[in-house]
């Protein structure tokens, strides 16, 4: 798995992100939405955070929250929605048509960061 | 829907690599970006949540994306060759390539984590072939394809294939601007196989089933091996072949064939 390639991607996307207040902020929570069908393994990706931050002076000591996103499958046939514990199929599982729209699930996004600025010596 | 960026807009493909529209929205990260001489006042307003909107593989989708505008534009067909460990990408592709040869002109590029076995195999046609060593990357990304046909002149190729690291599950969220996605399945891995790794039968194009010479030694039933692909992917198309023997090799030199041309023939851009 590259969990710890996902967690350095997290990093650079928030650099390029916050890139104008570079130095200045801290950041404490980190919320990225991973869907069912990412492949990505949450306690890995919860492991692998810290080595993917650990020099950066703005998110070193953040926290990650991962909103874990089941799949949801939106049948034409039932005009209905259906949320998977586990996937298995592009089938309705009602119904077993396979005109089937997956409306979640597969995110992969960051989704927003607690900042603050950095406490600064003011002597 | 979009549900990256509620955009209202969906690929008709679940997988990521047909998001070809815009996802450059801004990104709602639009504090107070007036430097105010008081600290106390600027401290408040930028302290709080900030909304972001950004995949976190965007850079590598933003690199295939721009990947495929160049192959579209030098007319490349690009095909991007997924399985397990020793499923048969590399002997499939060495056939393939030998087959195709006479008169379309192919180039292949392939990703492992240490030799430059699968390349020397590759090159045996005589064709422009590139190895990429990953290290300790369980798949390829957009980059290191970027990177190893940078001096190629694609003017001069018809088809590239890229054969991915064998793995199951990582290559599956890093879209390389390819064409077409092709996942391998060996009839010696298991009937299940397509539906214990479901991500990746969900964002393959075409399903080849490899050794089908050896489906009756390991007593293989590959109507049930197709069916379950199907089962997870309605209406995928699936190849019996036999890379050794020659099974449905004919049929998936017809599939490339087709799909180049309607490439070829559709609108660039
Ligand atoms: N009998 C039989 N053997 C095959 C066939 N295709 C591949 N093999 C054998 O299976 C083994 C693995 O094949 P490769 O083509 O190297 O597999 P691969 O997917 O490229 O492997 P990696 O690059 O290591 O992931 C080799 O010993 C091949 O000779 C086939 O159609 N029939
Ligand atoms: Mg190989
Ligand atoms: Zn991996
Ligand atoms: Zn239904």
């Amino acid at each position: 798995m590259h969990e710890l390639t996902v967690a350095i991607q997290i990093r650079r996307g928030l650099e390029t992100e916050l890139a104008s207040d570079e130095g200045t902020l801290v950041a404490d929570v980190v919320r990225v939405q991973v869907g069912a069908l990412s492949g990505i393994v949450p306690e890995a990706l919860q492991f692998a955070w810290p080595h993917a931050v650990a020099d950066s002076a703005t998110l070193g000591s953040a926290r990650l929250d991962i909103d874990w996103v089941d799949v949801q499958l939106l049948c034409v046939a039932c005009n209905d929605v259906y949320t998977l514990t586990e996937f298995r199929s592009l089938r309705c599982p009602h119904c077993r048509s396979p005109d089937v729209e997956i409306i979640a699930g597969d995110e992969l996004d960051i989704a927003s960061v607690d900042v603050r600025e950095r406490a600064r010596d003011l002597s | 829907m979009c549900t990256d960026c509620g955009c209202g807009e969906r690929p008709a493909d679940p997988h990521g690599h047909d998001h070809l529209h815009d996802h450059d929205h801004p990104h709602g990260h639009d504090h107070p970006h007036d430097h105010d001489r008081d600290d106390q006042v600027r401290q408040h307003d930028r302290d709080g949540t900030l909304t972001i909107r950004r995949r976190i593989l965007q850079d590598n989708d933003d690199l295939a994306a721009q990947l495929r505008v160049e192959f579209a534009r030098q007319n490349v067909y690009v095909v991007n060759v997924v399985s397990s460990p020793g499923s048969g990408k590399t002997e499939l592709l060495q056939r393939t390539m030998a087959e195709l040869r006479p008169d379309v002109r192919v180039a292949a590029v392939t990703g492992d984590l240490a030799t430059e076995n699968d390349a020397k195999r590759l090159g045996t046609a005589g064709a422009p072939v590139r190895q990429i060593l990953t290290g300790t990357m369980c798949h390829l990304e957009a980059d290191m394809v970027a990177d190893a046909i940078a001096d190629w002149d694609l003017a001069g190729i018809d088809v590239l294939f890229i054969e991915n690291v064998g793995n199951m599950v990582c290559p599956s969220g890093f879209d390389l601007g390819e064409d077409l996605r092709v996942m391998l399945v060996a009839t010696t891995e298991g009937e299940d196989k397509p539906l214990k790794y479901p991500t990746l039968t969900l964002t393959a194009d075409v399903a080849v089933i490899s050794k089908i010479d050896l489906a009756e030694p390991v007593e293989c039933d590959v109507d049930l091996l197709a069916s379950n692909l199907d089962e997870v992917r309605p209406g995928i198309e699936v190849i019996r072949t036999s890379a050794k023997r020659g099974d449905g090799i004919d049929r998936w030199l017809d599939l490339l064939r087709t799909r180049m041309v309607a490439k070829a023939a559709a609108p660039v851009g």
